[in-house]
């Protein structure tokens, strides 16, 4: 039975009194104070969660001129033949078989159409989520977030650290994922907070995205 | 008016002030009673309220620790602390004002006049350093309080909250475009808040435009520098609570400058005395605090009749003494406050002296911006003309409403050592006069002379003035004698704000809350944090506890975290191409399961970084870089990589993999607990790699030994950091495994004389010269630096890193200086005391005449030296067969 795996924050999470769960092989914080009011407050103003467990792959090769058909996965463009590919958990490898079964070329001149490289570990990723989001970013980064529409990504310096950040609302509710490396984790996170501060952001766990019935 | 039912308090100099709603920090201490609000900067004159605008240098205080703070812009707020700046003990009795009774002996350009040897500058300097400058900066860590930053983007942003600014703010918003309206003061309506005729249109169109969803207003904001592509730099006062300010770089498609203008003073003998005080800032003290000024007051004022001042100051009760033309003062009396005017036609006994001065258009951002200033002679002003694209002006900026107010350049000036230009440096008529006649009569050149202009109103008070009298003594045309270059900051941005909130970003190690758990102490690597070593109930002291980590590898095993390392996943059919280009060693012919060690070298043959490098399959390597270059590792790859077509795909998972070194004669004992991975030395022998769960976790098993013993480099998915950590420990437990950290881990690879690449090499070290000439595969047809490489392969070395060992008992620090016979020639880049030779060794860089094996240096140690002997080979095990074992 392999031993189940940490998110980077998870001592962190403890440290700030999060109850913890288990989620596809994870452990991530299930709430901090109570889900309804963490739903509430994002909701309202704004919260951030630890979606450190999303399964992540990295994509390139000259076979993605066009985004990869990944089923129930989200593919984020992050430059020229290179894609970022997320999905939960559980659906890693389906997806990775997917991705596999790309048809290489005829021409056996040409090198593999693609390269994954599972970069689940290497990003630590954090969801911000609520109306004043846009606004605590605009704290800690150049990016235009009003400009980043919904399923747009990019890649900018937040907080001081090289992060993406991919836009997926949750319904009507703004809400971004920030992916640094995860070494940054806790660093990004604790600035993330501070900035937030001042509109009341909060952070959540899994049982508040699941109140709001908006798994990510 | 200001809401006298809300009443509160702060402290001033120990003191309690009463406040009330609305109120600034200097309308309160004003109507508490207090007049002199700062002492001038070179001769501590008493200073009182002159714009009341945050346009003057006149009301700086410390607010909250915060020093040079406007008091008149600055919203009072219950509990604030303010304290006066710039005078000893207090500002009504200053001390130094006493320097005002030695000012011959300070004329202008007294520091080019007195300084002229090096010894009058030494004698002076602590002297000038105590009593130069104003605030004091606050110490570091202090307050709870931050700075902030934050970017914004606008389709319009528009700079100045007044008429102009508000109308075309409602304009621009109108079809719904994001809007962005910046203003300096604490409320809407630049001078129809106090100028209440107007009151009404004022509050009409500040409700219009909150009314408008897409507009967005910052007020107790000021714009500070309006820079390429429409950047503008907007300091914001007390954003929150938190915060003291926040410093908005704000992006606009187009820009609109709003800024109004203000009103300067008139030139007289002391002119700058408390109650002297500009018409706007009577009638802001009126109209938007209710407070009376003063009792007695002359009015001074060209042009039309002040109508609407005196008024004001009748209904406010003050007795208007006298309606004067500048031409007829002589000059303010008093001692430090105003008590009379002395004119031509005799004395005038008033306790407030109002300025109606001219107007001028606070078109600063629109200089810097590249726009040009023409002298406009009807108004009286600089006008703003050929803006840059994208940039315009509306308003008094652009010059509307504007009037000149007396004759520019005037037909007789007051030369005076006490009739003030520049209030910010205490720079007179007479210093400016006294600057021409010495030659410095072109207006760059009498401002960098005088400092005029320069100081922290950045020439609102006195750029026209300077300009005025240049232009008068000189003969030229105002446009002739032209305006002083704008540059940004302007006004002035305080260094918290430049520099932002306190964070510093910090990487942790997947293992970093196991290793506090062990006692670990850190140290800062860069930005990762690292244990230094560990305190145990053994050890006493840091030396104690390295060498405890340090035998524990030796004699039995021991476990570092070197998750930190830089780690590059290279997949891509030319893959070994690449790395045969970037790195001096040879990877295309490398066997799948196999690990090589290599620099990397510039195209001057200087080493840049070092590795190992790990081929997994045949078209994916594993690259490790040291824990500071992998951002520059991964752009050279990416840099030599463009434009070849090669098929190569580099991903940084440096995040991803944690990675321990499993050191020591025993290391295999704890291993093998651990994984079913054969690892005999015959099927898993020095320099391979095998891929093997280890506990279960899937792993990478490099076998290499930094440390110089039998050991394995594990890497693994982060997520189980913590636990494989533990587990190894735990596997280890029966052979007294111990965690060692940096310290033990540099003593370590120093008896083994690996060199790390930026500690024991520089930005001049080759790998002929760091004595690692194998590393160099010349005979590959080409690679980064293998030119230079080849002539310096031929060339006598200058000088050469080389291993030494100290004679006695003396440790020298990192850097100390090598002497031969006496003549430095060298110096030390790493040094320890080595238990496995009862010694200190080390790596130095020593020239090339005096490295030969057996030669004897001297090294600086504590003030004296100390001899030392250069050795060849390693320190430890030179013939490396631990490593193989
Ligand atoms: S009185 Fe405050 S800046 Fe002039």
């Amino acid at each position: 039975m392999p031993p189940t795996r940490h998110i980077p924050l998870l001592h962190a999470h403890e440290r700030a009194g999060a109850s913890l769960m288990e989620h596809h092989g994870w452990k991530v914080p299930a709430y901090f104070t109570w889900a309804q009011k963490e739903a509430e407050q994002m909701v309202r103003n704004a919260g951030l969660g630890d979606l450190s467990f999303m399964t992540k792959l990295d994509l390139k090769g000259w076979g993605l001129k066009t985004p990869p058909a990944a089923g129930a996965s989200r593919s984020w463009s992050l430059g020229p033949q290179h894609y970022l590919v997320t999905c939960e958990p559980p659906q890693r490898d389906e997806i990775a078989a997917r991705l596999r079964s790309f048809p290489a070329s005829h021409d056996l001149s040409l090198p593999p159409p693609l390269y994954i490289t599972d970069v689940t570990s290497v990003y630590a990723q954090f969801l911000l989520a609520g109306p004043r989001s846009r606004e605590i970013l605009g704290k800690l980064t150049s990016l235009n977030v009003s400009a980043l529409e919904n399923l747009g990504c990019g890649q900018v310096s937040l907080a001081h650290v090289h992060s993406i950040v991919l836009r997926e609302d949750l319904r009507e509710l703004p809400a971004f994922h920030v992916l640094v490396s995860r070494e940054y984790g806790e660093s990004v996170w604790d600035a993330i907070l501070h900035a937030g501060h001042e509109f009341g952001l909060v952070p959540f766990g899994q049982k508040a995205l699941e109140f709001l019935g908006g798994a990510a | 008016m200001a809401d006298n039912s809300d009443r509160f308090t702060f402290q001033f100099d120990g003191r309690t002030i009463e406040a009330r709603s609305g109120d600034t920090v200097a309308s309160a201490l004003y109507r508490a009673g207090r007049r002199i609000f700062t002492r001038s900067f070179k001769y501590h004159r008493p200073r009182g309220l002159l714009c009341l605008a945050g346009k003057c240098p006149n009301c700086m205080m410390n607010v909250d620790g915060t020093p040079n703070v406007r008091a008149c812009i600055t919203p009072a707020r219950e509990g604030m602390t303010v304290r006066h700046q710039n005078a000893y003990p207090s500002l009504e009795n200053d001390w130094l004002s006493l320097v005002q009774r030695f000012d011959r002996l300070m004329p202008v350009g007294w520091y080019y006049k007195t300084m002229t040897h090096q010894w009058s500058w030494h004698a002076a300097e602590s002297y000038i350093r105590q009593v130069a400058g104003l605030g004091v900066a606050p110490q570091p860590g202090g307050g709870s309080k931050d700075y902030e930053h934050a970017w914004m983007h606008a389709e319009v942003a528009v700079i100045g909250g007044g008429p102009a600014g508000l109308q075309a703010a409602v304009e621009m918003a109108h079809d719904g475009s994001p809007v962005v309206l910046i203003d300096d003061q604490p409320e809407l309506g630049g001078h129809l808040r106090y100028q209440k005729r107007a009151g009404a249109v004022a509050s009409a169109l500040v409700d219009q435009l909150r009314a408008t969803p897409s507009a967005q207003i910052i007020s107790r904001s000021y714009c500070f520098g309006l820079y390429e592509g429409n950047l503008l730099g907007v300091v914001q006062a007390n954003p929150h609570g938190g915060a003291i300010e926040r410093l908005i770089h704000l992006r606009a498609k187009r820009v609109v400058i709003a800024t109004g203008a203000y009103e300067v003073p008139f030139t007289f003998e002391n002119n700058d005395l408390p109650g002297v005080m500009l018409s706007t800032a009577v009638q802001r003290l009126i109209h938007l605090h209710g407070i009376k000024p003063g009792e007695r007051a002359v009015v001074v004022a060209t042009g039309a009749p002040p109508d609407e001042v005196a008024e004001d100051l009748s209904q406010a009760g003050v007795e208007l003494v006298s309606i004067l033309a500048p031409s007829e003062v002589i000059a303010a009396t008093g001692a430090t406050h105003v008590t009379g005017l002395r004119t031509k036609s005799g004395e005038l006994s008033c306790d407030l002296l109002v300025m109606c001065g001219q107007r001028v258009p606070d078109a600063g951002l629109l200089h810097q911006a590249g726009g040009k200033l023409v002298w406009n002679q009807d108004r009286g002003a600089f006008l703003p003309a050929e803006l840059p694209a994208n940039v315009s002006a509306v308003g008094e900026v652009a010059g509307a409403w504007l009037a000149r107010a007396m004759p520019l350049p005037p037909e007789r000036v007051s030369f005076h050592k006490r009739s003030f230009v520049c209030f910010c440096s205490d720079v007179s008529t007479a210093d400016l006069r006294d600057a021409m006649s010495e030659g410095f009569d072109h207006i760059e050149t009498l401002k960098r002379y005088t400092t005029l202009t320069m100081g922290p109103c950045q020439g609102r008070m006195c750029q026209l003035a300077g300009i005025a009298i240049c232009a008068h003594e000189t003969g030229r045309t105002m446009t002739e004698t032209g305006v002083t270059t704008a540059r940004p900051p302007n006004p002035s941005v305080s260094l918290g704000a430049l520099a932002g909130p306190r964070h510093h970003p910090f990487r942790r190690t997947p293992m970093h809350d196991a290793h506090d758990q062990s006692g670990a102490a850190w140290m800062d690597m860069g930005d990762w944090k690292r244990p230094r070593y560990y305190k145990t109930a053994s050890c006493q002291s840091e030396q104690a506890c390295v060498e405890e980590e340090y035998r524990a590898v030796r004699e039995r095993v021991g476990i570092i975290d070197v998750s930190t390392l830089g780690k590059l996943d290279v997949k891509g059919r030319d893959a070994g191409k690449l790395l045969d280009k970037v790195y001096t060693n040879r990877f295309s012919d490398l066997k799948p399961g196999r690990v090589r060690y290599s620099v990397l070298c510039d195209e001057a043959g200087i080493m840049l970084d070092d590795g190992t490098i790990s081929r997994l399959a045949d078209d994916h390597y594993f690259i490790t870089t040291t824990t500071g270059n992998l951002d520059f590792v991964q752009q050279w790859l990416e840099w030599w990589l463009v434009g070849t077509g090669w098929d190569v795909h580099i991903t940084n998972v440096t995040g991803g993999r944690a990675a321990v070194n499993l050191a020591g004669p025993q290391a295999r004992d704890v291993l093998h607990a651990l994984t079913a991975c054969d690892l005999s030395s015959r099927a898993f022998p020095y320099m391979a790699c095998r891929e093997a769960d280890v506990a279960e976790v899937p792993a990478l098993l490099l076998r290499i030994g930094f440390v110089g013993e039998t050991g394995w480099e594990i890497h693994f998915p982060a997520e189980y950091g913590e636990f494989l950590w533990l587990k190894l420990l735990e596997a280890g437990k029966p052979f007294d495994i111990r965690p060692f950290g940096v310290e033990a881990q540099r003593l370590l690879r120093l008896e083994k004389r690996h060199v790390i690449v930026g500690v024991d090499t520089d930005a001049l070290s080759n790998p002929y010269e760091a004595g690692m000439a194998w590393v160099a595969k010349l005979e590959k047809p080409d690679f980064i630096g293998r030119n230079a490489l080849s002539r310096q392969a031929a060339a006598a070395a200058e000088q050469r890193l080389v291993g030494f060992i100290m004679n006695d008992a003396s440790l020298p620090q990192d850097g100390a200086a090598i002497l031969v016979g006496g003549a430095l020639a060298g110096r030390v880049t790493s040094a320890r005391y080595s238990p496995g030779n009862g010694k200190a060794v080390g790596l130095a860089w020593v020239s090339a005449k005096s490295s030969a094996a057996g030669a004897e240096i001297e090294i600086r140690v504590n003030g004296g030296t100390a001899r030392a002997r250069i050795v060849e080979e390693a320190f430890y095990d030179p013939a490396g067969d631990r490593l193989r074992m």
